[in-house]
């Protein structure tokens, strides 16, 4: 098996195992693993807010994705940025519309 | 008896939280992070005091007491700058409707403003106003005279 192949393969899996919404990308539903942990910003004395993301297939991600409206689970977000893993996965940071 | 520093942060946060209060969260000296319940907070520290002595021992000490002021204000609309705005807008309206802070200082001045931002869930704005407040000591205290 190809080094792709495995890590197609293996990304399924994953995402398979840990999928817990489904991300609206314009006219596509697909799916994807969202986390929202609280982190410390170093801003003043600090101001807590949580870290809104949501981790797709790369080959879901459109192009161009900051500053795009999606909906994850029907909750409208913002893209505010993106990255990719390099193996097949990207995250897509988000802003609460 | 508190020091003229103290009164002047008193005599601040006492100003901004005067019915209607310019935010509905007012503190002085915090050190804690705010959190995401609040959408907005000011915070109010003196973070120190240069005293200009005269010559002659006893005699009256004009101080320069550094505030600050953070102002924080966070949205999911609006960007950070927008959304802290109106704040340092209100902060600054009060402060300057009174400058001697009801005879607590000799003048309260006019702040020098910076401002940061920070995105996460929401997007927020704080800005921090430092005033150069002049004040004066008597009889070799720190009392508010």
């Amino acid at each position: 098996m190809s080094f792709l192949a495995a890590q197609n393969r293996l990304n399924a899996s994953v995402m398979n195992k840990l999928k817990n919404c489904e991300v609206r990308i314009g006219a596509f539903t697909v799916p994807g693993i969202f986390m929202s942990a609280t982190e410390v910003a170093r801003l003043g004395v600090g101001v807590s807010d949580s870290q809104p993301a949501v981790q797709i297939f790369s080959s879901d991600a459109p192009a161009d994705p900051d500053d795009m409206s999606i909906e994850i689970d029907g909750k409208p977000y913002i893209v505010g940025g993106h990255a990719s893993g390099g193996t097949g996965f990207t995250t897509l940071s988000v802003e609460l519309a | 008896m508190p020091t003229a520093f103290a009164s002047v942060v008193s005599a601040i946060v006492s100003t901004l939280a005067t019915e209607p209060p310019v935010c509905a969260n007012i503190d002085r000296a915090r050190t804690r992070a705010v959190s995401e319940e609040r959408d907005q907070l000011v915070n109010v520290q003196w973070e120190g005091a240069v005293p200009e002595q005269g010559a002659i021992l006893g005699a009256p000490i004009d101080w320069t007491v550094r505030i600050a002021i953070d102002c924080y204000a966070s949205s999911t609309q609006d960007t950070g700058d927008i959304a802290v705005d109106p704040l340092i807008e209100a902060v600054y309206d009060r402060l300057a409707a009174d400058v001697t802070l009801g005879g607590v200082a000799h003048d309260l001045g006019v702040p020098a403003i910076e401002i940061d931002y920070t995105s996460g869930g929401r997007k927020t704005g704080w800005a921090r106003m430092t005033y150069l407040v002049q004040l004066r000591t008597n009889d070799l205290k720190l009392e508010r005279t």
